[in-house]
């Protein structure tokens, strides 16, 4: 796993929780306090056992604190605006899933982000597949999608399943768009420096 | 058909042949839906059989789209995305489609050994391949970069916690692992025993043969602590002549004393320098943490301490445990 998915797991845990959570989650893990470097790969092994303790140590459920990260990381200002490139409304943002894996392989060969395809099922329904390993990582699109639906100021309705007809590696979430512009959101604009806060 | 898509595609056999004999719409996972439109659809009718559904969508349905997307069945890993025009009233006159291969273009100029001239000018698809390119490059370095920073980091960090002459753990990292011992012991983690060990004559080895035969006797400690040392254990040196053993896992005061004792006799064990002999021995302060509730580093070392010095006090070359101290006084 690149070491960017691990660095996530440890900024989620310090800056929500605090640093004394990450000692002690580092500590048990096995890993050194500095935690991980962004652009260097990692074993696999080490990113379950990373979750492993924090889940244990905070007391919840796996897929609670995977969608919890999801809403983390994509309420940080770049990753929001990198997102927010999806469209002018949540139903663009919800299409330009399908474009979020080439993408992000565009700009991080290494970032293996699981394969996202949205259907639609009538008015205002639909199912984003999320098909990747390790298991997980619906539960952090769903984090991802109710976060982004408070972005753009879109009221909607958001279920995992978390087994799909699509195999083990399958997740699948339900998105009810009940009111586009049901709030204002959050502004966006494509000439706002990239990068410069990061 | 323009000539970048006649070129990737052989365009001049493939004209005049159903659009959905060489595109699919959507993307490859994308599930084909049965076709909205299927009585106006303009694709559904092949050879006088109706298909169904063959392409996803009409190519009129597609017109209202905002964007569209289109897979090549000759070529299913790439991808093309662009805009549909209905040409003439309900499209009657065909579809007109500006494409792009999106982020497929670097797999697109491979595959189809494209060049410059298959952009136009205005495309920026050269700056986007420019880019990319570029990018790799530099995100190279910085990796390679990261990993040496990596490195040089866990090397100083390796040298910042050892003894430089004996190669043992220093001060700094005895106490840190003495820390996480106690810590792990207080919540109910393994128990663990701490021995002091102060070279006896020491300093007259120092002050007659000099201080390359004192570094030859510290080295021959640290290779003797070194090896009576169980996986898990950890021998460092504190300073001078005093050196700490952290002995993880339950054990016996006995088991204690026994290892004690033989470390005392490899002590003793003439030790050569350039001819002459140095003598030294040891005098050995035990505490365990199991008799502490809770362990305390600090107050394990200063007991530590007093057993040490009880042991110079009983004639040098032996070994106390703290524990024994204290009983006449409870």
């Amino acid at each position: 796993m690149l070491g960017l998915v691990n660095r996530s797991i440890q900024n989620f845990l310090t800056d929500t929780f605090g640093e004394r959570i990450w000692y002690a989650v580092a500590c048990k893990a096995g890993v050194s306090p500095e935690g991980f470097e962004p652009m260097l790969s990692y074993e696999d092994a080490l990113t379950d056992r990373l979750l492993d303790v924090a889940c244990e140590t905070l007391d919840r459920r796996l897929f609670d604190f995977l969608e919890d990260l999801g809403t983390y990381l994509s309420t940080r200002e770049p990753v929001r605006r990198l997102l927010r490139y999806g469209g002018r409304d949540y139903v663009d943002f919800l299409r330009s899933l399908n474009e979020l894996q080439g993408r992000t392989q565009l700009a991080l060969e290494d970032l293996k982000l699981p394969e996202l395809t949205l259907r639609g099922l009538g008015v205002g329904r639909y199912t984003l597949s999320v098909i990747g390993a390790p298991p997980g990582w619906g539960a952090v699109f769903a984090g991802v999608l109710r976060a982004m639906a408070d972005d753009y100021g879109a009221l909607v309705l958001i279920e995992l399943n978390e087994h799909t007809e699509d195999g083990p590696a399958g997740e699948a979430i339900a998105v009810q768009l009940l009111d586009s512009f049901h709030a204002s959101g959050r502004s966006f604009d494509l000439s706002d420096a990239a990068g410069a806060e990061m | 058909m323009g000539p970048t898509l006649r070129k990737a595609l052989d365009g001049d056999a493939m004209l005049d042949q159903p659009f959905s004999d060489h595109f699919r719409v959507g993307r490859l996972q994308d599930r084909i839906e049965p076709c909205g439109a299927a009585e106006s659809c303009d694709c559904t009718v092949v050879g006088g059989a109706k298909r169904l559904g063959d392409c996803g969508a009409s190519l009129l349905t597609i017109a209202n789209e905002r964007m569209v997307h289109l897979t090549l069945l000759s070529q299913p890993a790439i991808g093309l995305r662009g805009e549909a025009f209905a040409l003439g009233p309900q499209g009657r006159d065909g579809t007109l489609m500006n494409l792009s291969f999106g982020f497929y273009l670097r797999e697109a100029v491979a595959t189809f050994s494209l060049t410059e001239r298959d952009f136009a000018p205005a495309d920026l698809a050269m700056e986007l391949l420019y880019l990319q390119e570029a990018k790799s490059l530099v995100m190279q370095e910085l990796r390679a970069l990261t990993q040496r920073l990596d490195g040089a980091r866990k090397q100083a960090e390796t040298q910042a916690l050892t003894d430089p002459l004996t190669a043992l753990a220093n001060r700094r990292a005895m106490e840190a692992a003495l820390e996480q011992a106690s810590a792990g012991a207080a919540q109910g983690g393994a128990p663990f025993t701490l021995i002091q060990i102060d070279l006896d004559y020491f300093k007259s080895v120092n002050d007659t043969l000099g201080h390359a035969a004192g570094d030859y006797v510290l080295l021959d400690v640290a290779r003797i602590l070194h090896e009576e040392m169980r996986a898990g254990d950890l021998a460092g040196r504190m300073g001078g002549d005093e050196f700490l053993l952290l002995l993880r896992g339950a054990m016996t005061p006995e088991q204690v004393m026994h290892l004690g004792d033989r470390i005392i006799a490899r002590l003793q064990e003439p030790k050569w320098h350039e001819g002459r002999e140095c003598l030294v021995s040891g005098s050995l302060g035990v505490v365990m943490s199991l008799d502490y509730q809770p362990p305390e580093t600090e107050r394990m070392l200063v007991d530590a301490d007093t057993a040490t010095y009880a042991a110079k006090n009983a004639g040098r070359g032996c070994c106390v445990l703290y524990r024994d101290l204290e009983m006449p006084k409870t």
